[in-house]
């Protein structure tokens, strides 16, 4: 028997009891990253200290180094790195010469989502109305009033189209990852006031990478569900699995970007209901083709402030609203839970300081160009384009359907598209549409697929693009090889690498391109 | 017999021992965080708090502070009612042509609404050949995206010459790199996120920014965001300076980053940046300049003749540096640059989203879409302005705001410190400042700005009210010797505000009455 030692018996209590306090973070990891995941990645981490591996991963950083500066380079005319020392007296000459150039992509009508304007007649009056507010900033409400009121009233007509109460509230925000953004950190606040120190959210794995951005951002942790893979729709059966007393909310699309997906909303808000949590629609995308969808002849179900247990809603207007960039509505349905997103600091020397949403100063143009478009447009105006946009997908989704080899991704019901292939490569099908009609296709992985956004640019060229897309296939099925097609190979190495926070490190040479001249 | 007690009272002594050191350990954790908590904060402003959250249990102070609460509501409603007109809260069955008539006729009236070119800041340049050209380049670019490069490539272009223009005008050496953001808070918010990562990659887990209190509000902002802990140093009452070894003396295992400012917002004064520099240095830690609000002026300041501390990436030991093009350097609203001394900080910026559905993600910034048209329209003000336009604009800024500064040494007024640049700082230790602020606004229409801690007010001279130094200072002695007169002259509803505040112990509860004006940014009840 060992001696009794009292010393022993208090190291040993004190080293159990630290052991203990980690145990409950040690199993959250466990339960929301998978053992899989935390083996794959510190086990890829520890071979990448090896210098065979080390290798290897060098020579594929640099190889995506060196073609997206390649990419990005190619485009650039004469650059200026210096201030030049007497102002250029020809700037416009300079802009109006990019400006057209650029042209062809905007307005050839052949690029996925992305550019979301009216037609030049409301492009006209979007101009028109930002002449008058190029320097106005509504952080300063008393010296831009009118900034301030054409803003309420943005806010204040989005929750009527969604049918919000009398206690429904919003704020203005410089777009949907703002929006995502601040309902979750609402969230966080609201789990605080709960005594919940570390909340978590969950959401369907279609939800928007702004919503993974957020929980980065403060410490929340997100818990990420499969969808159905027919469907391409969250289970709610299991979401509920999910919930724990540390639950703050769940996140949902209608629809989602990458399948163009409505999740099961009303089931999800009976769910958040019946479990006194939260519940966001992140519909930021169709955000102005939900409220007219009846109108324009296309029923679908509800997606708005009528459902139960609907908390918060994201709205862009600068998508399908088709104003200028940089401009989106978060709406709450109570006052309380719209002020846990402000921030307040009282005792700032610089005076009292409170701000709705993340920005200090902010561009009050926008907001005045905005106002224009969505005021001459009025509900015909949207029902219009959503009439335009619907028509052009529901097409496209017919005709695609009849072509073998490629087949629509569940059933979409607004403008947003995904194909895959059971058969070919669909990167490669992706690709090459691309270098067949110089079509803008958005890639989207796990699945793989390819994706189309409808939109009033582009909706008058379905035909063609039904056309290209058939040609594509073709093309793919004489040659399958994926390795001959940009993207294709691009996602093939991401698939193959195991470890994806290899990836992220690799794919971060894109933001490092944006901003090097 | 003796034996089987002997073994329970070891058995008793060792459940004793145990649940002792279980007390203990979880009692020596506890008093760690308080302690920390005491060292951020400080011990008076911890306690007060505590004791004001015990006192709002009782009813009748709850029912005090309620009565508080809705004259604020109303306060802020009433005030906001006055400024606006026709409001449209249902979309327009048909839309028309006339609500562009309407917009042009708002915003003629918020020209009349105040006077131009008596504000504090607010509006850099109100002159109409920079008002035109930006409106004419931004015209092309109202849908551009800077998300899709591909789609805009001229303007990722633009993007990349206004950052690399900024780079050099702060002498950043090679390997210096930056991204636009759109606006102060911004880049500090992503300089916050940059050291937080630097931290954790260190294994820091908690990490502490030390500041100044002079600090803008964004950090303490991103503090809030990001879960980092700030800790705020009051700065000397006469210099308006912080103090170097103090900034020491709180660096410790933890410490990411010390954040100056060139200049502060509330006073206008430049933090002991070589010295903050040299701390960064010897602890290995970083250092970043808040230059958003002195922006394009720091950079010609000598050109124009004026003499200013060196606030570039030229300063030891600075590893990043913020400046706003659209203050001073009189661009659109909603652009601003963060610059890093290396691409590796930069990197802990970004966010990137490998396993995403919709496709590989990653973003520099905080935004996902971004608004080109404003970076089309900065990159147009920036290059036809070129360095010649900056120095004298800078010129004429700097010598208003020295005749300013020569011209009201009054004995009832004290400047805060030595501001060297645009913003100017007035307080009083004989009369109420903020009653001297208000009556300088209603005496010649004024729009100044208030400061607490102390309580003053400022004044920031832009291109706009550069013209205006000799009415300010003959207004501002006119409302000294007016409150000199009678301090209770014109006392307005913010004096009483700021008046209430400076009385609170807690002063979130003084920030809850507040949260009124917010809610009415937006809303119309």
């Amino acid at each position: 028997m060992v001696a009794y030692s009292p010393f022993r018996v208090a190291a040993f209590t004190i080293l159990v009891m630290i052991l203990v306090q980690k145990i409950p973070r040690l199993w959250k990891l466990l339960r929301t990253k998978g053992f899989k995941s935390i083996l794959i990645h510190k086990f890829s981490r520890l071979l990448l200290k090896f210098s065979y591996f080390h290798n290897q991963y060098i020579k594929k950083d640099r190889y995506v180094k060196e073609s997206l500066q390649h990419m990005f380079l190619s485009t650039r005319e004469d650059p200026i790195h210096v201030l030049p020392e007497n102002g250029i007296k020809n700037v416009m000459q300079k802009i109006e010469h990019w400006a057209k150039r650029d042209m062809k992509f905007q307005y050839g009508g052949r690029i996925s989502g992305s550019v979301y304007h009216g037609g030049e007649e409301i492009n006209q009056i979007a101009i028109n109305a930002m002449k008058y507010y190029t320097f106005a900033n509504p952080l300063h409400p008393d010296v831009f009033p009118s900034v301030r009121q054409m803003e309420s009233e943005l806010v204040q007509v989005t929750i009527n189209l969604y049918h919000g109460s009398n206690q429904s509230c919003g704020v203005l925000t410089s777009g949907g990852t703002e929006s995502l953004l601040l309902a979750v950190l609402a969230y966080r606040e609201w789990g605080k006031l709960r005594g919940i120190d570390e909340p978590e959210i969950i959401a369907p794995d279609t939800i928007h990478a702004a919503v993974d951005k957020a929980a980065y951002y403060f410490g929340v942790t997100l818990i990420k569900v499969k969808v159905d893979q027919t469907t391409r729709k969250v289970s709610p059966r299991e979401v509920r699995k999910k919930i724990s007393s540390s639950t703050v909310a769940i996140i949902a699309s209608a629809p989602n970007f990458p399948n163009g997906m409505i999740d099961p909303l009303e089931e999800l808000g009976n769910l958040a209901q019946i479990s006194n949590i939260n519940f966001h629609i992140d519909a930021c995308l169709g955000g102005f083709l939900l409220p007219f969808m009846e109108d324009a002849g296309f029923p679908i179900e509800k997606a708005d402030f009528r459902l139960n247990g609907v908390t918060s809603i994201s709205c862009d207007l600068h998508k399908y609203g088709c104003t200028p960039k940089g401009v989106s509505v978060l709406m709450f349905s109570t006052p309380e839970l719209r002020r846990l997103a402000y921030f307040c600091s009282p005792e700032w020397t610089g005076g009292l300081y409170v701000t709705p949403t993340m920005s200090g100063s902010r561009p009050g143009v926008l907001s005045a160009g905005s106002w224009a478009v969505l005021m001459s447009l009025g509900k015909k105006g949207y029902i219009e384009i959503t009439r335009t946009v619907i028509k052009a997908a529901r097409f496209i989704v017919e005709e695609v359907s009849k072509i073998e080899n490629i087949k629509v991704v569940g059933e979409p019901e607004l403008s947003v598209l995904c194909f895959d292939s059971d058969s070919l490569n669909i990167h490669a099908i992706g690709n090459a549409m691309t270098k067949i009609g110089g079509w803008g296709i958005s890639h989207v992985q796990n699945p793989n697929g390819i994706h189309y956004h409808v939109t009033f640019a582009n909706a008058h060229t379905a035909e063609s693009f039904v056309e290209d897309l058939r040609k594509a296939v073709m093309e793919v099925e004489i040659d399958p090889e994926a390795e001959h097609y940009e993207t294709a190979a691009l996602y093939g190495m991401v698939a193959e690498t195991q470890d994806k926070s290899i990836v992220g490190d690799i794919s971060k040479h894109f933001a490092d391109c944006l901003f090097t001249a | 017999m003796l034996r089987k007690l002997r073994v329970e009272r070891l058995k008793d002594e060792r459940v004793v021992l145990i649940l002792s050191t279980i007390t203990g350990t979880l009692l020596f954790q506890k008093v760690v965080k308080l302690f920390r908590l005491f060292r951020r904060q400080g011990i008076k402003p911890v306690i007060s708090t505590f004791f004001t959250r015990l006192m709002m249990r009782f009813k009748f102070v709850q029912e005090k502070i309620d009565k508080e609460d809705s004259k604020a509501k109303e306060l802020f409603q009433k005030h906001f009612d006055e400024i606006t007109d026709n409001k449209i809260e249902v979309i327009p069955e048909q839309g028309s042509l006339e609500y562009l008539q309407i917009l042009k006729n708002r915003s003629e009236q918020d020209a009349k609404s105040h006077c131009e070119n008596r504000i504090s800041g607010s509006i850099y340049h109100h002159e109409g050949y920079i008002l035109n050209l930006s409106a004419e380049a931004m015209k092309y670019y109202t849908h551009a995206n800077p998300l899709h490069p591909e789609i805009f490539p001229s303007v990722r272009q633009m993007e990349c010459e206004i950052v690399q223009m900024c780079l050099n005008m702060f002498n950043g050496p090679s390997g210096s790199c930056g991204t636009i953001t759109s606006g102060g808070t911004e880049s500090l918010l992503l300089a916050m996120l940059a050291y937080r990562e630097w931290g954790r990659k260190k294994g820091i887990s908690d990490p502490e920014v030390i500041v100044s209190e002079t600090v803008h509000a964004a950090i303490d902002k991103a503090a809030f965001y990001f879960n980092m802990n700030l800790i705020q140093l009051k700065v000397d009452k006469t210099t308006g300076k912080l103090n170097p070894s103090q900034v020491k003396s709180y660096i410790n295992s933890r410490t990411v980053a010390v954040f100056g400012s060139a200049p502060n917002y509330p006073h206008g004064n430049f933090d002991p940046l070589e010295e903050l520099g040299q701390l960064a240095l010897r602890y290995k830690i970083n250092f970043h300049i808040d230059a958003c609000l002195g922006s394009f002026l720091l950079p010609f300041a000598k050109d124009a003749g004026f003499d200013i501390p060196l606030c570039d990436f030229r300063v030891q030991g600075v590893t990043s540096i913020s400046c706003d093009p659209h203050k001073y350097g009189y661009t659109p609203k909603g652009i601003s640059i963060i610059m890093y001394k290396t691409s590796e900080l930069r990197r802990f910026q970004y966010f990137s989203c490998p396993e995403w559905t919709g496709g590989l993600y990653a973003t520099p910034t905080i935004a996902g879409s971004r608004p080109g048209v404003i970076s089309a329209g900065a990159w147009a003000v920036i290059t036809s302005m070129g360095k010649n336009g900056y120095v004298e604009c800078t010129k004429k800024i700097l010598s208003a705001s020295r005749f300013i500064i020569e011209n009201t040494q009054l004995p009832e007024l004290k400047i805060i410190g030595q501001p060297l640049l645009s913003i100017i700082a007035f307080t009083s230790e004989t009369l109420n400042p903020h009653a001297i602020g208000d009556n300088l606004s209603k005496i010649g229409k004024w729009k100044i700005d208030f400061l607490q801690n102390p309580p003053a007010f400022h004044f920031c001279v832009t291109m706009a009210n550069a013209d205006q130094a000799e009415n300010f200072v003959e207004d501002l002695k006119k409302a000294v010797e007016r409150v000199k007169n009678d301090p209770e002259a014109g006392k307005s509803e913010t004096v009483a505000l700021y008046g209430a505040i400076a009385k609170m112990p807690d002063k979130g509860i003084v920030g809850n009455l507040f949260l009124h004006y917010v809610d009415c940014l937006f809303s119309f009840n």
